[in-house]
């Protein structure tokens, strides 16, 4: 038998590698279909970091609690629970941070837009805890909350009927550049939603003396 | 040498190539990675003991709970707890700030403390020899009282691929199994540093 197999060819050897590496990123999803169709307002996401459940979008002229901008806000109020072990902040426990669980895509006029592998997305600009208003930065292991993801759009841009927001999925993994262990965005886990936007502008206009 | 002691010698080496492989995989993978190599070091104490870690002395000298902070005007409520621990800094040689302040629970739990109120322990420039003390305020579960827990401080640096913390004080508050406060409470909070 090592006299056959010696006896191969590199071709032979080239075409049996290739279909075992075939065979094997089958066994870790490489041959399943791609995409999944978008979820609706309402259904829980679960993922290894969060459990994402999307409520409603708007779109307002104003909020008391945002920073002062000529610019109008897009909100997003969803129920956030955080899966992982520690509180969602800064990068210092190697935890994502409080806008890493959402991302808008394909929405005009956005600021502080960012393009990765080719696709363009934004990070929400603030968060607001829905019982009380406050901008915060924090969310905490196991204290589920009702908040607002907010991100400036140009004034005046026209307002679609839908958003497609993406919640984001991560797997904790080592950089192979650091070496180091840290959570890493898993695309293949990412799920879009679908919801409807209301047009919210006229009703939230700031207050002028 | 004959052609068939030629294929075994070469069928061999690519055996041995194979298992070397393999055993590097699991030689790499039981090595400890960087972040365990590079962990902080912890110097542990009760609360009501002072702990001296390389940059500071820290004290933890009282522990509050409550369902409802209250903050001058502010009135801040929760689903879980509000936990506010009295520490006092002393920083040793030079000037510092203690900017890392978590508490840990029994269930493996780390909690950053709230930004819900003001809170002014964490970024209080601290000159050597003279003590400061206030409270730092943290939002809880409440399945996580009862379970134990400590409070962890340090002073972080930047490094080059990010964040680390210096060598820490871990302070226990509560044992694990201690009675875990049950009634609701309403407190006032003084986010004020005093020296």
């Amino acid at each position: 038998m090592a006299a056959g197999l010696a006896g191969q060819s590199m071709r032979t050897w080239g075409a049996a590698a290739g279909v075992i590496v075939l065979a094997l990123s089958g066994l870790f999803g490489g041959l399943d279909q791609a995409g999944t169709p978008p979820a609706k307002p309402g259904t829980e996401i679960v993922s290894p970091t969060w459990k994402v459940t999307i409520h409603s979008a708007r779109v307002i002229a104003s909020h008391p609690r945002l920073s002062k901008t000529d610019n109008q806000w897009i909100g997003i109020t969803a129920r956030i629970e955080v899966v992982v072990d520690k509180s969602l902040s800064s990068s210092l426990n190697k935890v994502p941070p409080i806008g890493a669980p959402l991302r808008l895509t394909g929405v005009a006029g956005i600021a502080n837009e960012s393009k990765q592998y080719g696709l363009t997305f934004a990070y929400a600009d603030s968060v607001l805890l829905k019982r009380d208003d406050a901008v915060i930065r924090v969310l905490h292991p196991g204290l589920p909350e009702e908040v607002e993801f907010f991100w400036q759009q140009k004034p005046g841009t026209a307002v679609p009927a839908q958003l497609t927001v993406r919640v984001i999925a991560m797997v904790w993994r080592k950089d192979s550049i650091t070496n180091y262990e840290e959570w890493k965005e898993d695309d293949s886990k990412t799920v879009e939603v679908v919801v409807p936007l209301s047009d919210q502008r006229a009703t939230t206009k700031a207050v002028t003396s | 040498m004959t052609a068939a002691r030629q294929t075994g010698s070469r069928t061999f080496s690519g055996i041995m190539l194979v298992v070397v492989l393999v055993a590097g995989y699991f030689i790499t993978k039981a090595a400890p990675n960087s972040d365990k190599l590079e962990r902080s070091f912890l110097t542990t104490a009760h609360a009501g003991e002072s702990v001296t870690t390389r940059q500071f002395i820290a004290k933890v000298t009282g522990v509050r709970y409550a369902t409802i902070l209250k903050e001058g005007t502010k009135t801040r409520n929760t689903d879980g707890a509000w936990v506010l621990v009295k520490v006092s800094f002393t920083a040793l040689s030079k000037e510092i700030i203690v900017d890392y302040g978590d508490l840990v629970s029994g269930d493996g739990r780390t909690f950053a403390p709230t930004d819900r109120v003001t809170q002014n322990m964490l970024s209080a420039t601290l000159q050597p020899g003279i003590p400061a003390e206030g409270e730092i305020v943290f939002e809880v579960p409440r399945s996580s009282l009862g379970q134990g827990i400590s409070d962890r401080f340090g002073v972080i640096e930047h490094i080059l691929y990010g964040l680390r913390k210096d060598a820490m004080a871990n302070i226990i508050l509560t044992e694990q199994g201690e009675a875990s406060w049950l009634e609701p409470a309403t407190i006032t909070y003084n986010p004020e540093v005093k020296r």
